[in-house]
C-alpha cells in the first residue's frame, strides 16, 4: 500500500510551516497556562487534563518501556566494552544512570511522544479545524484554547516528566541486566552506584542536578511538543489532506525544536 | 402548524420598508470577498429585518456558506461592512464578537459536531458551557433531540450518525439556547420530506415564538416558501433579487425562473 501522496512541500517549505508554527506555538502554550489560572470551570478542565494524560501517558508507556529499555541495555554494552578495556568497568552504572538521567531519558521520551501523542494531537486538532468543529466551538464562545489546547499542553508536560522517569527506571534497569551479564556486575553494586549518582551534588536537597536538568528537560520537550502539535492543528486547512501535512510539520518541527532546546537546556545547566 | 405544500401562506412583507431596516439585526454593505483570484462575493448588500427570515437561494459555489460564514465573522472579508446587533464584525476586536456570538446561532452545512461527544452533549454543550447546570441543559437538549425525531439517538456519536441526522443534532445545537439571530446553512438539504418540514416548522415557531431574526441558506424552493419573509437570490457574487416568496417565483430572473421550474410549479408561481 502507497502513502497517500500530499502536495509537495519543499524541504525548505517544511521549514518555513515549521518556524511559522513555533511562533503560534509559544502564544498558545502562554494560553494554556494562563487558562489554569483564568478557566471558570476548574473541575471541568482537571477532568478533561486527566483524560488526556490517559491518552498521552498511558498508551504511549508500553513503547516507551520498550525503547527504554533497549536504550540502557545498548548503553551498557557500548559503553561497558569500552570500560573495561580500561579496568573501570565499575564506573559503568554511573556512567549509564547519568547519561541516562541528564540526556537519553527525556530526549527518547520526547521523541516518542512527538511521533505518537503529537502526532495524534496534530491529526486530531487537525481534523476538528478542517470540518469546522473549531469555529463551531468559537462560535458557541467556548475558547478552543481552553477547551482543547490547554489540557493537551499540559499534560503533554506531565507525561512527559512521569514517562521520563520511567524510562530511567527501566533503562538502568535493563543496563544492570547487560552488565551482569557481559561483565559479572553484582546487580546489588549496579545499582548502588546508580543511586550514588542520581542523588549526588543535590539541587534545593531534593533532587540530584542529574536528575533535576533532566526533569526540567523533559517537562520543556513535552510542552513544546504538546504545543507544536495544537499549533500546527489549529493551522491546518484543506481537508485531509491538510490534516496530513499538519502531522507531518508537527512532527518534524518537534523533532527539531526538541534537539535545539536540549542543547540549549544542556548548556544552560552543565555548561 | 404546518400549512399544505400547494398553498404556502407566509404572510406578504414589503421588501425592505425603511421601519424594518432602521433596526435590522444584520446588514452587509459592500462586501468583498476573494480568495486568491477568485471573487466570490462581490458588492453583496443584504439587510436582514429584526424578526424576518430571509432565504437565501442560489447556484451551488456562488458564495451562499462563505456569505453566513461572514456575517459570523468567521470569514474575512476583503471589503465592505457586515453589523450584526449593532456590531461592525468585519474588524471586531475578541471582546466584541464575543458579544455578537452570544447572540447567534448557526447551523453548519457539514453538521460541525464535536466529534467525540454524543448527539445529547454535542446539543447541551452551548448551554453547559455558558453556565447552565448539567442536568437542566441535557433535559432541554433531549427534549429538543425528541422535537426532531432523535429522541432515541441521544447517545449516538458523530462517526455513527447518518448526514440527516448530523444535521438536525446541528439544528438543535444552534437553537438549542434561542438566540435573538439564527444563520442555518442548508438545514433541510438530505432530509426526507416530512423531516423537512419538520424542521421548516422549527425554524418558523423559532421566529414566531422568540421573534429570531435569520438566514436561511437553502436549495429547497419549497421550505423557503415556509420559511422565508423574503427570498433572496445570491448571483454572481451579490445578491440578484430579494423579494417576498410570493413575488419571487414570479420574478423574471433567468436563475429564478429555472428554479421554479424545476420545482415543477408546486411552489405556485406564473
Ligand atoms: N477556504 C476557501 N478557500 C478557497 N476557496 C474557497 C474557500 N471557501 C470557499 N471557497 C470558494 O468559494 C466559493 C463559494 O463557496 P461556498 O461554500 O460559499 O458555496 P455555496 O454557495 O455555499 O455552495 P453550496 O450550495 O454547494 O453549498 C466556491 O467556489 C469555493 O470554491
Ligand atoms: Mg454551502
Amino acid at each position: 500500500m502507497s502513502a497517500p501522496v500530499t502536495p509537495e512541500r519543499s524541504p525548505l517549505g517544511v521549514f518555513a510551516d515549521s518556524i511559522e508554527q513555533t511562533g503560534y506555538m509559544i502564544e498558545l502554550i502562554f494560553g494554556a497556562f494562563s487558562r489554569l489560572f483564568t478557566h471558570r470551570h476548574p473541575i471541568r478542565l482537571f477532568r478533561r487534563l486527566v483524560e488526556q494524560l490517559y491518552v498521552h501517558a498511558v498508551k504511549s508507556l508500553l513503547v516507551v518501556t520498550v525503547v527504554g529499555t533497549f536504550t540502557g541495555m545498548v548503553l551498557a554494552l557500548q559503553t561497558g566494552a569500552e570500560l573495561k578495556n580500561l579496568g573501570v568497568e565499575d564506573q559503568l552504572s554511573k556512567i549509564v544512570a547519568a547519561s541516562l538521567s541528564r540526556e537519553m531519558g527525556p530526549f527518547i521520551t520526547g521523541i516518542i511522544l512527538a511521533a505518537t501523542a503529537g502526532a495524534a494531537i496534530a491529526a486530531e486538532l487537525g481534523t476538528m479545524k478542517v470540518s469546522e468543529e473549531i469555529d463551531a466551538l468559537e462560535l458557541m464562545n467556548v475558547d478552543p484554547i481552553a477547551f482543547l489546547v490547554s489540557p493537551r499542553i499540559v499534560s503533554m508536560g506531565l507525561s512527559c516528566l512521569i514517562l521520563t522517569v520511567w524510562v530511567n527506571f527501566v533503562g538502568i534497569i535493563g543496563a544492570a541486566v547487560v552488565a551482569h551479564s557481559q561483565t559479572g556486575t553484582l546487580y546489588s553494586d549496579f545499582f548502588y552506584g546508580a543511586r550514588e549518582t542520581l542523588s549526588a551534588d543535590r539541587i534545593f536537597g531534593v533532587l540530584s542536578k542529574a536528575l533535576f536538568s533532566g526533569l526540567v528537560k523533559a517537562w520543556c520537550f513535552g510542552v513544546i511538543i504538546g504545543g507544536l502539535s495544537c499549533a500546527s492543528g489549529l493551522n491546518a486547512s484543506g481537508g485531509a489532506l491538510g490534516v496530513g501535512r499538519a502531522v507531518r510539520t508537527a512532527v518534524t518541527a518537534s523533532v527539531v525544536l526538541t534537539l535545539i532546546v536540549g542543547y540549549i537546556l544542556t548548556w544552560f545547566f552543565w555548561a | 402548524m404546518s400549512t399544505p405544500a400547494a398553498a404556502p401562506a407566509p404572510a406578504p412583507v414589503a421588501p425592505l420598508a425603511a421601519a424594518d431596516t432602521a433596526d435590522a439585526p444584520i446588514r452587509l454593505s459592500g462586501v468583498r470577498v476573494a480568495f486568491g483570484d477568485r471573487v466570490v462575493l462581490d458588492h453583496l448588500d443584504l439587510v436582514v429585518p429584526r424578526g424576518k427570515n430571509v432565504v437565501i437561494m442560489g447556484l451551488s459555489g456562488t458564495g451562499k456558506s462563505v456569505t453566513l460564514k461572514a456575517v459570523a465573522g468567521l470569514q474575512k472579508v476583503n471589503a465592505g461592512e457586515i453589523v450584526v446587533a449593532g456590531v461592525h464584525v468585519e474588524n471586531a476586536r475578541r471582546a466584541a464578537l464575543t458579544s455578537v456570538r452570544s447572540k447567534l446561532g448557526f447551523l453548519f452545512q457539514s453538521g460541525a459536531l464535536i466529534r467525540w461527544m454524543t448527539a445529547l452533549e454535542n446539543v447541551a454543550l452551548p448551554l453547559v458551557e455558558n453556565g447552565v447546570p448539567r442536568a437542566e441543559a441535557d433535559a432541554r437538549a433531549r427534549k429538543r433531540l425528541d422535537e426532531v425525531g432523535l429522541g432515541d439517538s441521544a447517545n449516538k456519536r458523530p462517526d455513527e450518525m447518518s448526514g440527516g441526522m448530523a444535521k438536525r443534532v446541528g439544528f438543535c445545537r444552534a437553537t438549542i439556547a434561542n438566540p435573538a439571530i439564527l444563520l442555518y446553512d442548508e438545514p433541510t438539504t438530505g432530509l426526507d420530506p416530512i423531516t423537512k418540514r419538520t424542521i421548516d416548522d422549527l425554524i418558523v415557531h423559532g421566529r414566531d415564538k422568540f421573534g429570531a431574526t435569520g438566514v436561511i441558506v437553502s436549495h429547497d424552493l419549497r421550505g423557503a416558501m415556509r420559511t422565508g419573509d423574503l427570498i433572496a437570490l445570491l448571483y454572481e457574487g451579490r445578491i440578484a433579487v430579494v423579494l417576498p416568496p410570493r413575488e419571487f417565483i414570479k420574478c423574471d430572473h433567468p436563475i429564478v425562473r429555472e428554479f421554479v421550474r424545476d420545482d415543477g410549479g408546486a411552489a405556485g408561481g406564473k
